[in-house]
């Protein structure tokens, strides 16, 4: 019985090295030098191969395409996190491609107006119950010259004027609160009068006051300020009128400018620190073209 | 009947390596830490005290083939060399191994895969010319050939621990067939 096994070991043995041998001899000659043995035995195991390679490829495949899909999630999980990173830059890249543009405007401004003037961001904002900007706080005070009653503007237009000041900020009073008072002119027609703010708490009005009855205001018209009593420079935009209401008695007529300025959406502006060049040359109030 | 159950499973986890080493692992190798999963397989056939000559011989002429068949060559050099392996092996007697502690068997499964890497590129030397391999490179040479071995050895313990799982399951069940 022992012998019996080994003999069967043996023999498995010897075979099992030999056909993988003779196989291994035929695949791996050079196909121009195949003997008769080498061809009978590749044409014996040729069905073999087909069968056995297409059931590795059954079995492999779908084992590969899980791994593939595995690893297109771990690929779509990163491409994932690197495209909110990508927004994230793109968004703060946008913001300050927005921030340069509005920076650069102002910059413009300056040197139109002729103004010594410094640039101020707005790092706060009372908001009213109706989300209207109320007054805003500038990131320039004492330190840096900055003194009430001095122009604030955008470059949409005038923002106001410095209400009191601090150390490093400084509250600014907005065109269109109530107590607001400025000399403007409308430039179509250059009619003039006081443009006050109506203190309105859910939108962003002013009235001008003292605006003959016979003066041709229209809506749309542009409102400047004039240049008068000097507190403002001249020929800075401050809104176009959207309402006109000539009463048939009185002197005036009721006029209401919505400002160009987006107060909610103020960032950046200039705090005028000197007279102008054209106030000091005697320009008046005459807009600038 | 036993026996064949264990073989499948054998062969089971051989499709397993084969198909886990040429996606996941693909990736992961560094040349030439290239390990050959199939060698700690047939040396556990080898040494393992409770396997027999034919069983070994037929598994491993088998793990071969799955080899050849995987790596989409046709029959021959990985069935030959399992085959020779295990021949070798179980010639040599190195079955005092699986009494060691697990770096005698990484060891053992190292050295063979170091070999059996060697005797794949002196077989292809002899039977395919002109040799695609940078043969006259001893330094390549050695390098894959001592990579193999080290990345052999490195993969052999989690081998060694599946194949004694996989016959120590019917053991068990004899066990509690015979309790019963």
């Amino acid at each position: 019985m022992s012998y019996l096994r080994r003999l069967r070991d043996a023999a498995i043995s010897v075979v099992l090295l030999v056909v993988p041998f003779l196989v291994l001899k035929a695949s791996l000659s050079d196909p121009s030098e195949v003997g008769p043995i080498d061809a009978f035995v590749l044409r014996l195991t040729a069905p073999i191969q087909g069968l056995a390679t297409q059931a590795a490829g059954a079995v492999s495949g779908p084992l590969e395409e899980y791994v593939d899909l595995v690893d297109a999630k771990a690929e779509s999980e990163r491409l994932a996190r690197e495209n909110a990173r990508y927004r994230q830059e793109l968004r703060s890249l946008r913001a300050l491609g927005r921030e340069n543009n509005r920076l650069r405007r102002l910059l413009g401004l300056r040197d139109q107006l002729g103004h010594e003037a410094i640039a101020a961001r707005v790092i706060a904002k009372e908001i009213s119950p109706e989300f209207q900007v109320m007054r805003i706080v500038v990131d320039r005070g004492d330190l840096d010259r900055v003194r009430p009653h001095m122009p604030v503007i955008s470059f949409e237009g005038l923002v106001g004027q410095i209400r009191r000041t601090r150390s490093t900020y400084a509250d600014v009073t907005l065109t269109t609160d109530s107590s607001s008072a400025i000399d403007v002119v409308v430039r179509r027609t250059g009619a003039r009068g006081v443009l006050r703010g109506m203190g309105a708490k859910n939108r962003y009005v002013c009235k001008i006051q003292y605006l003959k009855r016979s003066d041709d205001v229209e809506e749309g018209d542009e409102v400047y300020t004039s240049g008068l009593g000097q507190r403002f420079p001249p020929a800075i935009l401050i809104g176009r009128v959207t309402k006109v209401d000539k009463e048939d008695f009185g002197l005036y007529q009721l006029v209401e400018v919505t400002p160009a300025v987006d107060f909610s959406r103020l960032e950046e502006v200039l705090v005028l620190t000197s007279r102008g060049r054209e106030d000091k040359e005697g320009t008046g109030g005459r807009p600038r073209e | 009947m036993k026996e064949v159950l264990r073989a499948f499973w054998v062969l089971l986890l051989g499709v397993l390596v084969l198909v886990v080493k040429s996606s996941w692992l693909a990736d992961l190798v560094i040349a030439p830490l290239d390990p050959h999963p199939l060698v700690p397989m047939v040396v556990y056939l080898a040494i393992a005290p409770n396997i027999s000559v034919s069983r070994g011989m037929i598994t491993s002429f088998l793990l071969g083939y799955l080899g050849d068949v995987f790596q989409g060559s046709s029959m021959g050099l990985e069935t030959f060399m399992m085959a020779l392996t295990f021949i070798v092996v179980r010639t040599v007697g190195a079955r005092f191994i699986l009494l060691r502690n697990i770096v005698y068997q990484s060891a053992a499964a190292g050295i063979t895969g170091a070999l059996v890497c060697g005797g794949a590129m002196a077989t292809r030397a002899i039977f395919e010319p002109p040799v695609p391999l940078e043969l006259h490179d001893h330094s390549y040479i050695a390098s894959t050939i001592l990579g193999a071995g080290l990345a052999t050895g490195l993969v052999a313990p989690l081998l060694f621990e599946a194949m004694r799982r996989i016959e120590a399951l019917y053991s068990r069940r004899e066990e509690g067939g015979a309790l019963a």
